[in-house]
């Protein structure tokens, strides 16, 4: 079967909204069994296959005794495995709950908790995320080692159109999340309107982008498998093209495309900047989940160049989902873009606060109702009674059953809906929606917190959460301190960037929060702190500013502040460059960028590059280059002999000057550095973590271990004993040189397991970043990576075979090779119990490094307990197209930097 | 004896001098530019096992970090990044004058490195030679040619390359009259390559080889992109005259960086051989530079 559109009768015709999801699929597999469903980097998965291991899977389920809505978490990356299980759980009379690993161990505990969960499908780098869940009986297993039978038909399961199909865990206002209870003739009915009013054709190729703890995934993926298309799951490993979500869809042959509206934006400003046009292979967009910029839609028809079905969906989970969708035909230009009409199946009505329809230009709140609507909130009847009401309109004898979506609109004269805001303070970033009271009650249990309320500001198109807290008269408490806080209980996503700290809240004549005298806009904290000095004031300071801000996404920054020291990483730089070279018709070359970090060089560099050339430099170019210099560290050395060798280890003083007041810690840190291919360009990572350590009040000091770097010798000198005591003579370096009164450590890979294993006695703290937990395997890595490099023709023309000869960071010693391959995290009973320091904090920004931590973090006692701290960056020690990906840790810096300066 | 240096008008300037381990001390010493957005330990240390061999021949020599890359501090407040190499080039050797007497320098990039020396040479007295890996190029009339067989030649063996090939066409069809933006991880290439025009190029070539600078220009296989034959340069720069102060060395076999230790071996005692042979004293004749052999391709 390939035509595009004999299928949708098919569905269409048989009232197809009343049978279970898992009914239409089967039906799907027998129209066309050998179609590719699902593909996955290189692997393809024709339906008949899908199918068969689905109903593996549901045998699997049954035999264990699970069917009858019983909750099955998933918490898989996209993978066709996770289809699979989806489907398998579904045909077992089961019901999927997404569990997303990024989300913190309370979080999760929660819901596993709530959901009445049994078993848990998790990739095996998550399962220890669940082990308390285990120890209570539940079984996590990965599906790709669960030991299936042989039978490949489906289970003989009843199910009809009101079983439970999944539960998708949304923000709820009163502190926890809550579960969104979806039916089978829920997702049927939408996958049909979907398959219907998107033309959805069997020869698509749908990209499976989201994470699938999120509405879109659920869009990405059954629809397409109702209708014969194929589901191509994102590949594990990120595109090194400038436009990587456009150089997936041509890689891929996309063809359909749903994406969240900020990504959107995002990815057309991108496109429009490099003259870029919209992947031809492409015919269907569909943008949900926020308000759509018009102008984006504008630039958007600008640069695509041939026909494709462009989409603004809108929708609540409650309501599976899409509920509307507005479609603009060739000529529309209008602001702001309406959401369209209710999809087939779907009902929406607009009703004043009598519940009475509201004429149309009249605004009231939307009401969806339809065949889609969830069955509730789980285990929470008060809430679901207050969001699914039971209506009787005007004019009807039937109630109806509609659910309270709590956003405003109103009818155009074209008969489509206008989204017109929220009733109440529920919020999207993104496209996730935040319910601030959520937020609100994790603020509230800081200690130092009296009240707290979480607003939403947008600036320049860019929506950022902020937080108001009240403190007292006499409380102190910084921003960082209390974004560490909330960072470690909530997502990541629900972490304001703004923060006021207030005395007390202003309040209306009526005792209620005066929410328009809070400070706002320039009158809100960051990390960054700006005096008048600071303050841009050329227009090229000026422009800057605004393109820094843009893409830094703060709402102030200081001609003085460091690009890097503000969150910026190297995909950063290239957005300012590409912005400046749209806006201004100015190119600079990155280094010039790195040259010149500060709004105030980086302008002079400018007016120097535009200025004609007779033109005097500026009078105050000296003073601005000692401003920024009175800011960084006055480098020297510390001379250091280890087991006869010179080690050369940079010493980066406390800045003196506008930080004076901290600058007299007494407390040392020595970084060690990891070895091995990211040794190269990771360095400057290092080097701009040591200055914002001295900026901070620290004495920093770096080595480079005898035989790499700077130090004396050669491969004779690699060798972990060496090193070990290379380590050792410089803390006692710095304890007898530099009158310290605490030292701690930070380890970077290899760098975290050689100070464990160092013995280094009396540390205040210990900061391991991303140790190697497991020596056999870094090795295995290595030297994978080493034969990859020698076997491509991309950097020899011929291809070069003498595996031991290569010199790229690989040229290990054999004993050194040996002495690496033990080198597992837990050898030394100190690391178990955390107690190599009085303090241990252990910085995670790769998953793979969870499950033996946290398994280190179960057994480690309660007063010496480690301090495990997921940081966001993508910094991909392990991939060879990524040896200079460590530039881009600006969240790994300051989240040590945090941890260092939080014990003072 | 390595000792470091922390110098500049900013004392921002981070440098490694590396004193000679064998007697008699040359008074030329060889001061290492920074390549790209790597460090003053240069990839893969090179700069320090090239500092080790050129101490070990009795040259002294410097190597440091541009401001912004490595350890050195950026408080350089503005200015084209090749007129902040040249300044920042003049400190060094005024630190290297002030501190240990010497006043002759070769200077040596790779990248670049190569591109700032090339052009802080032109304004800088003290400069008597240049080693220069993969510096400039300009396409000629039979590049192409010769770029097939020294790159795509191999590929064609190669089903891997195939495959990659095809996406790489497709993509190129589809974006044809669109310009390219930077990629999304740190940019490894042409954005930090500033040739400068071909005519200029020459013009330097020639002027430095009046003031009897030493010239020695290598280039490997990663410079296949733009330079892809042994006697390109001469096709570049039609008007330099063959000169004995003037060294071109194709290495096709060799990467960008020489990471292969057999490579890394043929690189360094290339520079070692050229710098010893130039900064020998008395100096009684020019460097004796042997012109190599054009490298034999299939064509």
């Amino acid at each position: 079967m390939t035509s595009d559109s004999s299928l949708l009768p098919v569905l269409w015709d048989e009232q197809a909204g009343d049978k279970p999801f898992v009914q239409l699929f089967v039906d799907q597999v027998a129209r066309t069994p050998d179609a590719l469903a699902v593909e996955f980097e290189g692997r393809r998965v024709t339906y008949r296959q899908l199918n068969e291991r689905a109903n593996q899977l549901a045998h699997h389920l049954v035999g264990l005794g699970l069917g009858d809505e019983a909750r099955v978490g998933i918490c898989l990356d996209r993978s066709i495995s996770a289809i699979e299980c989806m489907i398998g759980i579904l045909k077992a009379g089961c019901a999927f709950v997404p569990l997303d690993p990024e989300f913190p161990q309370d979080r999760l505990a929660y819901i596993a908790e709530h959901a009445g969960i049994s078993l848990i499908f998790a990739d095996g780098s998550y399962r220890d995320r669940f082990t308390e869940q285990e120890r209570r009986g539940v079984d996590v297993v990965s599906p790709d080692e669960t030991a299936l039978t042989a039978e490949t038909s489906a289970p003989n399961v009843g199910l009809s159109a009101h079983n439970l199909a999944y539960v998708m865990y949304t923000s709820g206002s009163t502190g926890k999340p809550k579960g969104v209870q979806i039916e089978h003739g829920n997702l049927t009915t939408y996958c049909l309107a979907d398959a219907r009013i998107y033309q959805l054709r069997s020869d698509d190729r749908t990209l499976q982008f989201s994470t699938l703890n999120f509405d879109i995934a659920i869009e990405e993926i059954f629809p397409p498998l109702l209708t014969g298309g194929a589901v191509i799951v994102r590949p594990r490993s990120r595109s090194a093209a400038a436009i990587e979500l456009s150089d997936l869809i041509e890689t891929h042959h996309i063809t359909a495309l749903h994406i969240a509206t900020a990504y959107w934006h995002e990815w057309v400003d991108l496109m429009a900047a490099s003259r870029v046009q919209v992947p031809t292979d492409l015919r269907l967009v569909i943008v949900t989940g926020e308000k759509v910029s018009v102008e984006h839609y504008r630039r958007w028809r600008r640069i695509c160049g041939h026909d494709v079905l462009w989409c603004n969906a809108y929708g609540p989970t409650e309501t599976t989902v899409t509920s509307t969708v507005f479609i603009p035909s060739a000529d529309w230009d209008a602001d702001p873009m309406p959401i369209g009409f209710p999809l087939p199946g779907y009902d929406a009505f607009i009703l004043d606060e009598a519940l009475n329809p509201v004429a149309a230009g009249e605004t009231g709140q939307l009401f969806i109702g339809g065949g889609a609507l969830a069955r509730g909130y789980l285990d929470r009847p008060d809430l679901t009674e207050k969001a699914f009401l039971s209506v009787t309109l005007p004019g009807e004898s039937d109630s109806r059953r509609l659910y309270r979506t709590g956003d405003l609109a109103r009818w155009l004269d074209s008969g489509e809906i206008e989204f017109a805001g929220r009733v109440d303070h529920q919020m999207k970033i993104g496209s996730y929606r935040i319910e601030p009271g959520e937020i609100e009650a994790i603020l509230n249990q800081h200690e130092a917190v009296q009240e707290s309320l979480i607003v939403c500001e947008e600036d320049a198109g860019q929506k950022f959460l902020v937080a108001h807290v009240v403190i007292g008269q006499h409380g102190t408490l910084r921003p960082a301190e209390l974004a560490e806080f909330l960072r470690s209980r909530l997502p990541a996503y629900m972490v304001p960037s703004r923060y006021s700290m207030l005395p007390s809240f202003p309040k209306t004549i009526n005792g209620k929060i005066d929410r328009d005298r809070l400070p706002r806009g320039s009158e809100l904290e960051t990390c960054s702190s700006i005096d008048q000095e600071s303050e841009p004031t050329t227009p090229w300071e000026l422009t800057l500013a605004e393109v820094w801000r843009d893409v830094l996404r703060l709402p102030r920054v200081g001609i003085h502040d460091d690009f890097f020291q503000l969150g910026g990483s190297s995909l950063l730089v290239t957005r300012v460059i590409t912005r400046l070279s749209d806006r201004l018709n100015v190119a600079i070359p990155v280094r010039d960028f790195f040259a010149n970090p500060t709004i105030a060089s980086l302008a002079i560099h400018l007016e120097t590059l535009m200025a004609p050339a007779d033109t005097n430099p500026r009078s105050d170019r000296r003073a601005i280059s000692e401003t920024m210099r009175a800011r960084l560290p006055r480098i020297q050395t510390l001379p250091v002999m280890s087991l006869g060798a010179r080690i050369a280890n940079l010493h980066y003083p406390p800045v003196a000057g506008s930080q004076a007041t901290r600058a007299a810690r007494r407390h040392g840190v020595l970084i060690a550095p990891s070895h091995g291919h990211e040794y190269t360009r990771a360095h400057r990572n290092l080097q701009q973590l040591a200055v914002q350590l001295a900026q901070a009040g620290f004495d920093v000091v770096r080595l480079d271990y005898a035989g790499t770097g700077d130090s004396d010798g050669g491969e004779e000198r690699i060798n972990v004993e060496q090193w070990k005591s290379d380590l050792r003579q410089t803390a006692q370096a710095m304890r007898s040189s530099l009158e310290l009164e605490k030292l701690s450590v930070l380890g970077v890979r290899l760098g975290a397991n050689l100070l464990a294993e160092a013995n280094l006695p009396g540390l205040a703290g210990f900061l391991a970043w991303d140790p190697i937990w497991d020596g056999g395997e870094f090795l295995d890595n290595v030297r994978a990576m080493h034969r990859s490099e020698l076997a491509d023709l991309t950097r020899y023309l011929n291809r070069r075979d003498s595996e031991s000869d290569e010199l790229l960071g690989y040229d290990w010693p054999i004993a050194f090779q040996q002495q690496v391959s033990k080198l597992d995290w837990e050898p030394s009973p100190r690391v178990g119990r955390g107690d190599l320091a009085e303090r241990c904090c252990c910085l995670l920004t790769s998953g793979e490094a969870r499950p033996v931590l946290h398994s280190l973090a179960a057994g480690a006692t309660p007063e010496r307990a480690w301090d495990y701290q997921h940081v966001p960056d993508e910094v991909f020690w392990d991939r060879l197209e990524f040896t200079n990906a460590a530039f881009a840790s600006p969240a790994t810096s300051l989240a040590a930097v945090t941890f260092l300066t939080s014990d003072d | 004896m390595e000792t470091l240096h922390v110098f500049g008008r900013y004392e921002n300037l981070v440098g490694w001098f590396h004193a000679p381990t064998s007697q008699p001390s040359r008074s030329t010493a060889v001061v290492m530019l920074t390549a790209g957005m790597l460090h003053h330990v240069g990839p893969m240390r090179l700069h320090v096992q090239l500092a080790r061999r050129l101490g070990a021949a009795g040259i002294p020599s410097f190597r440091y970090d541009l401001s912004g890359i490595g350890e050195s501090l950026a408080v350089a407040a503005g200015g084209p990044s090749l007129d902040r190499a040249r300044n920042e080039l003049g400190a060094a050797l005024d630190l290297l004058e002030a501190e240990y007497g010497l006043r002759k320098f070769v200077l040596f990039g790779l990248c670049s490195g190569a591109d700032d020396a090339f052009t802080a040479a032109v304004d800088e007295p003290r400069v008597v030679g240049l080693s220069l890996l993969d510096g400039c190029g300009f396409r000629t009339t039979a590049f192409q040619r010769h770029r097939f067989w020294l790159k795509y030649w191999p590929k064609i063996w190669s089903a891997r390359k195939w495959s990659s090939l095809a996406r790489s066409l497709v993509r190129r069809i589809n974006r044809r009259g669109v310009a390219s933006v930077g990629a999304s991880t740190m940019p490894m290439g042409d954005d930090i390559r500033e040739f400068g025009e071909q005519a200029d190029c020459e013009r330097r070539v020639q002027q430095l080889l009046e003031r009897r600078v030493a010239q020695q220009w290598i280039y490997t296989g990663g410079a296949v992109d733009y330079y892809s034959y042994a006697n390109q340069f001469h096709d570049m720069f039609p008007e330099v005259a063959p000169s004995s102060l003037l060294s071109i060395e194709h290495l096709p076999r060799l990467d960008h960086l020489a990471c292969l230790r057999e490579d890394r071996e043929t690189l360094l005692r290339r520079i070692t051989q050229w710098c010893d042979d130039l900064t020998r004293e008395p100096r009684t004749t020019t460097p004796t530079v042997r012109l190599p052999e054009p490298v034999c391709v299939p064509c």
